[in-house]
């Protein structure tokens, strides 16, 4: 187990490694005048050189990422070009954020596909046709355009919640749940397709032969499904947990948009098209750290969950 | 024991009035119009885009930045909603007779919030700081030759050359003065050190997203601001902006014409107030890289082509009036005969083109400037209609300063804001707006003359003919002046500030 997680953050190390050199090489390559950006319309040539110069954006681009990156081995992400503001310091207030909203969204969405996954397979009959039927319905709507229905519905004519804005957890807990309720929402309903693949494999391990030998030793189908059943359908279930979990945080851009949650996402967009590179890079890569360690966390509790997964 | 269905359904209940009980709790504040614990006297405002610094050299006058920086900066001089010029923290001004030296006498008694004085030494630490920066402004006091304290409290300003638009460009941002202390530190960037009527609270603010400022009671003029708080929130979607006026949640915040019929319709009042006009730029006068653009008669063609009343209805809900010049309605200049100067009329601009010798029409390239993506298209169906054929050239957001200042368009469509002298100094060749560097003998002559007009008869006088000028020989081709729209609550009254899209702060006032 532990040789199997050193090699899942090595990789991860590399992961960061790869995707940021990627960016900036993106970022340099676009050719984006980012001195100009800075400055404005109105400025002079030379001041546009001048800026560039101060930033050390005249240099090869290989230089300028050796230099980002070496800054970053010691745990300096830099400033950014426009506010000044450390990077590290804006991660700070804005990837909480992004993060309890999109955590929550997939703990609601496990639980959620998780009991309609096993309704559905356990039941049967008219329950598995209508879980299915819904699942490809509610799998057809956009979450931004579901947010907008449900800003309009639930704040704007009910004003049971915020239409916008973001409630830190410390500064009032019920705020916090007010303001991320709808957010959540809409995120999670593009993650309910897993139910699907709760329902299957469910159906899947429910023929199985040892399933048949403990329910003639009289184990009640409670029983039999929470401590057997599930135990053996959860690692597609997990993996495909990890997959939303990714995709809601890209999706967390849009929501965060709609919502004017002041996440990540916004950061990072705003960032990226001004051409904030030290912003964008320090945004990139503890993006795909966390994701790295949210994986890594999920494999784990796959291995914790079926030893079969840990022997490989 | 399995749970029963009944039992799973008091649980879901139960959830449900949790849920309710905590939103009864926590309460709608927005709806108040004021606020919960910030105090009856919060002003809450939504913006659609954030400060990014609070160096002096960083702030420029466009745009909705004023709204963000004016509250903790004071300037020298202090603009009116319709662009006249009060005393700020210079309480009188006034030219020699040659227009080479600019003598302020200085309000006495102010202080920054580090606690340092402000005297004439601070404004030559000011003007100085900004002259060496790569700012924009830096332009702006450029001809500022030396700054000279003649005592604690007066203050002169040698100039190299006479500008214009010196006076009220020190109401906006190239007069902010900070505390010389904190000029050029990085601090200042995060934290102002200004003299201003509020201060910015550091610790409640959530950079990027919500700016909270609170009253500075010993500011000079403390009693034009009615507000004991400010909150400033970001909002860059249009839809979240909003909603989050209609749900209460800000009082106040600039939208889009689109937009305005659904806030109409909630209950919203609008502000609106014309910004700056719309059109086509007609750049490159000497035809270097369209030479058919070179022939005015084939300018005027291109003003006769568009539909503008017909763009202006679809596009912008009829927001804003059609015209065919660029100054303003009720700013120096402005000529309403000029309005209709080039009312749309197809038939003429094909005339027009055959006259130059372009009976079959001719090929125009336009760039696809993001910004003005939805005007693109327009462009080329109007011109199509007369016989020019518009190829329209892609461009990534991140290429468009490049695209517009770069010299490589002969014409792209623009917006332009700003005061009548605004418009004059943009057709000069030192302006980036000039991007072909035309020139023309009689326009300057024009030109100079208005330069040195200060009495507002005068200035409109002068003005006027540069502007008729500028509409005669088709340098562009306005189609409207475009309006920008606030909206606020029932809780607040505002004044437009006239030519800028967001109104000033001191414009601000609970409802009776």
């Amino acid at each position: 187990m532990v040789a199997f997680i050193c090699r899942r953050l090595l990789s991860g190390v590399a992961l960061v490694f790869v995707v940021s050199a990627l960016t900036a090489f993106l970022i340099f390559a676009g050719g984006m005048d980012i001195a100009r950006n800075i400055l404005g319309t109105n400025a002079t040539e030379e001041q546009v050189a001048q800026r560039a110069a101060e930033l050390g954006l005249d240099r090869p681009a290989w230089q300028q990422y050796a230099d980002w990156l070496g800054a970053a081995l010691t745990g300096d992400l830099g400033r950014s070009y426009f506010s000044s503001e450390p990077v590290l310091q804006a991660l700070s207030t804005r990837l909480p954020v992004t993060l309890s909203v999109v955590l929550t969204a997939v703990l609601v969405t496990a639980v959620l596909s998780a009991a309609l996954g096993v309704l559905a397979a356990v039941r049967r009959g008219w329950v598995d046709r209508f879980v299915q039927l819904a699942n490809v319905v509610v799998g057809a709507i956009p979450n931004f355009w579901l947010a907008l229905v449900l800003v309009s519905v639930f704040a704007l004519n009910l004003r049971l919640f915020p239409a916008t804005g973001y409630v830190p957890f410390l500064e009032s807990p019920a705020g916090w749940l007010l303001s991320i309720t709808l957010p959540v929402a809409s995120l999670v309903i593009g993650g309910l397709g897993a139910a699907m693949i709760v329902r299957s494999s469910v159906i899947d391990v429910l023929r199985l032969d040892f399933v048949r030998t403990l329910r003639s030793r009289g184990l009640s189908q409670r029983e039999v499904l929470t401590k057997h059943v599930m135990r053996n359908a959860a690692p597609p279930f997990l993996t495909v947990m990890s997959l939303a979990f990714i995709g809601m945080f890209g999706g967390a851009v849009v929501i965060e948009k709609v919502f004017a949650i002041p996440g990540v996402g916004t950061l990072a967009n705003n960032a990226a098209q001004r051409g904030d590179v030290p912003l964008v890079l320090g945004v990139v890569s503890v993006t795909v750290a966390v994701v790295v360690v949210v994986n890594l966390v999920i494999d784990i509790l796959n291995g914790w969950l079926n030893p079969k997964v840990r022997v490989q | 024991m399995p749970m029963t269905n009944k039992r799973r359904l008091s649980v879901l209940a139960a959830a449900a009035v949790a849920v309710l009980a905590l939103s009864a709790c926590t309460g709608q504040d927005g709806s108040s119009g004021g606020g919960d614990d910030q105090g009856p006297r919060t002003l809450k405002l939504g913006v659609s885009s954030e400060l990014l610094s609070y160096d002096p050299v960083d702030l420029n006058g466009g745009g909705e930045g004023n709204l963000l920086w004016m509250p903790v900066y004071d300037r020298l001089l202090t603009i009116t909603p319709d662009n006249g010029l009060e005393p700020g923290l210079a309480t009188e001004w006034a030219f020699d007779d040659s227009f080479s030296v600019l003598t302020l006498e200085l309000r006495d008694g102010v202080t920054f919030s580090d606690g340092a004085p402000f005297t004439a030494e601070t404004v030559k630490a000011n003007i100085e700081n900004l002259k060496a920066s790569s700012s924009t402004e830096a332009g702006i006091v450029a001809p500022i030759e030396e700054v000279v304290p003649v005592d604690e409290n007066t203050v002169e300003f040698h100039l190299a050359s006479y500008d214009p638009t010196l006076l009220y460009q020190l109401g906006l941002a190239a007069g902010v003065m900070a505390s010389p202390e904190a000029l050029g530190t990085e601090e200042i960037k995060l934290n102002p050190v200004g003299s201003g009527p509020y201060t910015l609270d550091d610790q409640g603010s959530v950079r990027g997203s919500e700016l909270i400022y609170v009253k500075n009671d010993e500011h000079w003029n403390s009693d034009a601001y009615p507000y004991e708080t400010l909150v400033f929130k970001t909002y860059q979607d249009i839809t979240a902006r909003l909603n989050a006026a209609k749900s209460g949640e800000v009082d106040g915040a600039p939208i889009t014409s689109a937009a305005a019929a659904e806030a109409e319709a909630a209950g919203l009042t609008i502000t609106n107030t014309p910004a700056g006009w719309l059109g086509l730029g007609l750049f490159d006068r000497a035809g270097q890289i369209a030479p058919e653009l070179a022939d005015v008669r084939v300018r005027q063609a291109i003003n006769y082509a568009f539909d503008k009343q017909a763009i202006l209805e679809n596009v912008e809900q009829g927001y804003g009036y059609a015209t065919s010049q660029t100054f303003a309605e009720g700013q120096p200049g402005y000529d309403p005969e000029l309005d209709n100067r080039y009312e749309y009329d197809p038939e003429k601009a094909r005339e027009l083109l055959a006259e130059a010798g372009y009976p079959d029409g001719f090929d125009l390239t336009i760039p696809d400037l993001p910004h003005m993506a939805a005007y693109t298209p327009i462009i080329a169906d109007q011109l199509k209609d007369v016989g020019i054929n518009v190829t329209i050239k892609p461009v990534a957001p991140t290429d468009t300063l490049a695209e517009m200042f770069g010299g490589q368009n002969a014409a792209f469509a623009m917006e332009f804001g700003g005061t009548s002298i605004g418009q004059i100094t943009a057709l000069s060749t030192q302006s980036v707006w000039n991007i072909f560097k035309s020139t023309d003998e009689e326009l300057s002559q024009l030109v100079s003359v208005a330069y040195k007009a200060t009495e507002e008869d005068e200035q409109d006088k002068t003005y006027r003919e540069v502007n008729r000028w500028v509409v005669d020989n088709a340098w562009f081709a306005p189609w409207y002046m475009k309006d920008s729209i606030f909206v606020t609550s029932s809780e607040v009254t505002v004044e437009p500030w006239v030519t800028n899209v967001t109104p000033l702060i001191s414009s601000f006032a609970p409802a009776k």
